[in-house]
Order: structure tokens, then sequence, then C-alpha cells
């Protein structure tokens, strides 16, 4: 224990240690002399001139005796708990937050790349047509070419609201094929 | 865990009710806050009487203490206080150094080397005493020891610091400056009478 006590008094004990040298601090009186003593030979070493007569530490103990005893309610404790809990709900809220931006993005976006979708369809096709309404729900896709897989995707896809032919594509694989 | 950090975690104590715990902060601080006190207090008993109800007032003050400052920059700013107000309820001046006194200064002043040690015959034949001892018990180690304790308390260096220094391992370091400290205290004790029966 006294060599927990030397490195207590270093500061190079961890606090659970500690806090068992300074509650076997209190049951051990020897122990206690002991502390005194190794403060001094500290002090001896460091100030050799320095006046070691004082000790007021029994007096002042005595005179404790008739102190009352402090009860303070552990608020760092208190605290800790309190930070981590608004730590938590301050995440999640930026969680939620962060989510709820996404999906208006990813909304935007989707918006958007059908836009795209869609002038690209009419700069394709061979023959300007007018885009209709889109309809409450779509017809099953007649697939006219083999090739048509993307589009068979595109056109099922419920961000995608192609309703025109999309022939220019159609005579391009063909032309390809025919190539072949 | 540093110094403060010890403070800090013995101030807790007390807070939570254990009395016990101030003691030792009084046994550790009570001759650098006499020390102190010297300064302004040229009587040896009165001194001790101020250094008494400054650790008094500081135990009562306690739950103010937030851990803001360091404990015992905490503790000088009431023995400077207390010892004001004792100057002042005898009737005598208070020097303007007590009044220009600040923390920083309070934690620097074993340094500036320029204390009043209060003094009598005894105190000053026991200082003696506990420095000679002090001095020939450290002589008296085998060099690791010595080198090792001198490294920890005169140059303040840390377990690690002084590891790397004497190219051991942190545990041979802890062991070595513990040795040491238990060597010297063990020609201490008889001088200072520190026996189950008395209490330093």
């Amino acid at each position: 224990m006294k060599n927990k006590m030397s490195e207590l008094m270093d500061g190079e004990l961890d606090p659970v240690d500690a806090d068992e040298v300074i509650t076997e601090l209190k049951k051990k009186h020897d122990l206690l002399n002991d502390w005194a003593t190794y403060h001094m030979i500290g002090e001896a070493l460091r100030q050799p001139a320095v006046s070691f007569h004082i000790n007021v530490a029994s007096r002042v103990s005595e005179r404790l005796i008739s102190e009352p005893t402090l009860f303070m309610p552990r608020v760092s404790q208190a605290h800790k708990r309190k930070f981590v809990t608004l730590s938590a709900a301050a995440s999640c809220a930026a969680l939620v937050s962060g989510w709820l931006v996404m999906q208006i993005a990813d909304v935007q976006q989707e918006v958007l790349v059908t836009e795209k979708v869609n002038n690209k369809a009419v700069v394709q096709v061979d023959h300007p047509v007018a885009f209709q309404p889109s309809p409450a729900f779509s017809l099953p896709f007649t697939l006219h070419h083999p090739g048509d897989y993307s589009l068979i995707h595109r056109e099922l896809s419920p961000h995608t609201k192609m309703q025109a032919p999309i022939t220019g594509v159609h005579q391009v694989e063909s032309r390809e094929e025919k190539s072949r | 865990m540093g110094d403060r950090e010890i403070d800090q975690q013995l101030v807790e104590r007390v807070q939570h009710g254990d009395k016990h715990a101030f003691d030792l902060l009084v046994i550790k601080y009570q001759r650098k806050l006499a020390r102190l006190l010297s300064q302004f207090i040229r009587d040896a008993a009165e001194v001790e009487d101020v250094a008494q109800e400054t650790f008094i007032k500081a135990y009562r003050a306690l739950p103010s203490f937030r851990g803001e400052s360091a404990f015992y920059t905490w503790l000088y700013r009431i023995g400077i206080n207390t010892a004001k107000n004792f100057l002042v309820s005898q009737g005598r001046k208070v020097p303007t150094t007590v009044s220009e006194f600040d923390n920083e200064e309070a934690e620097n002043f074993e340094e500036a080397g320029r204390l009043r040690e209060v003094s009598t015959p005894e105190s000053e034949l026991m200082t003696k005493q506990i420095a000679q001892t002090v001095n020939q018990s450290l002589d008296a180690l085998p060099e690791e020891l010595r080198t090792a304790i001198v490294l920890r308390e005169i140059e303040g260096l840390s377990y690690e610091e002084i590891a790397s220094i004497m190219n051991c391992p942190i545990g041979t370091v802890r062991s070595r400056i513990f040795r040491a400290r238990e060597a010297i205290a063990e020609k201490l004790r008889p001088l200072l009478g520190t026996s189950k029966d008395k209490r330093w």
C-alpha cells in the first residue's frame, strides 16, 4: 500500500487505485504518518532550508470534529448524465433532419433526372411528339425489340414519365444489327 | 492523474462527507501555507493560529469550490485574506505586499526564494536535523535509487521521463522511488517521533 501511496503523491496512480489508497489512509494511522513523512522528504530535498516545525494538522483535525460534515449533491454526475442525454437527443435530431434533407434532395434529383431523360427522349425521337399527362397507371410495356431492356426499366420506374415511343433508339440499334 | 487531480479527488471526497480526506490536504499544504503566512506575520505561534484558521475557513468554503483554480491557489487566497484580517484585528498595519500578493505569486512564491522563515531555537534545530538526516540518507542510497528520487523530487520529472533517462522500465522507476523514500523515511521516523501513538 505504501508503494501505491508513493505513486499517488507523484500523480502516477490511476483514479481507481488512488481512491483505494485514500480510503486506506483513512483507516491506517501509520499510513497517514508516512504520507506526512514522504511529503516532508520531498520538501527537504527541494528546499533544504525550509522550516519543518509547523504542524497544524492535528489541531485542524480536532476542530473539524465540531464542524458539520459536508454533503454536497453529486452535481457533476447529474450534469454528465444530462449532458449525455442532451447530446444523444441532439444527435438523433441531427440524423432525422439529415435524413429529411436527403429525402427532399432525392426527390429533387429524381425530378431533375426525369426532366433530363424526357428532354433526351425528345432529342432522340425522329418525330417530335407532344407529351401527354401521366396516366394514373400504365399498361405493361410491350417489348418491341430485344434491346429495349433499359427502356423497360425506365418505363417501369415510377419516376420516369416517358410516354412517347423512342423510335430513334430502335433505328440505331436496328442499323447496327443490320450492319453485323 | 496529476497533482491537481489528486487534490481535486480529495476535495470531492470532503465535499461528499469524508472529513478525513481534508486531513490529507492539511498535511500536504500546512508547511507551504505557513511559509506564505510567515511573510506577513513574524510570530511562529501566530502563524500557526492563522494557518489553522485558514484551513477551517477553507473547509467551510469547500461547497463553493468548483475546481476552476488549483486547490492550493484557492487555499492561499484564503490564507492571505485571513492573515490580512488577523493583522487588522490586532490593530497592526497590513503590509502592502499582502494586498499586492496575487495568485500567480502565491503559486511561485517558493521559487522566488524570498521567504522570511519563522524560526525559534527549537524549530531551527529541528529543521537542521531533518535536513541533515535527509541529506545523509540520500547520500547513503544506492546510486540508482538516489538518481530516481532526485529526478522526481528535485527535477520534477514524470516516471516516464525518468525511465527514459535511466533506461529502465517504468515499473522499475516506481519501485526505485518508493524504496528511496522508504529508506529516507526510516531514518527520519525516530527524529519525528512518528510512532503509532503520535499523529503527525
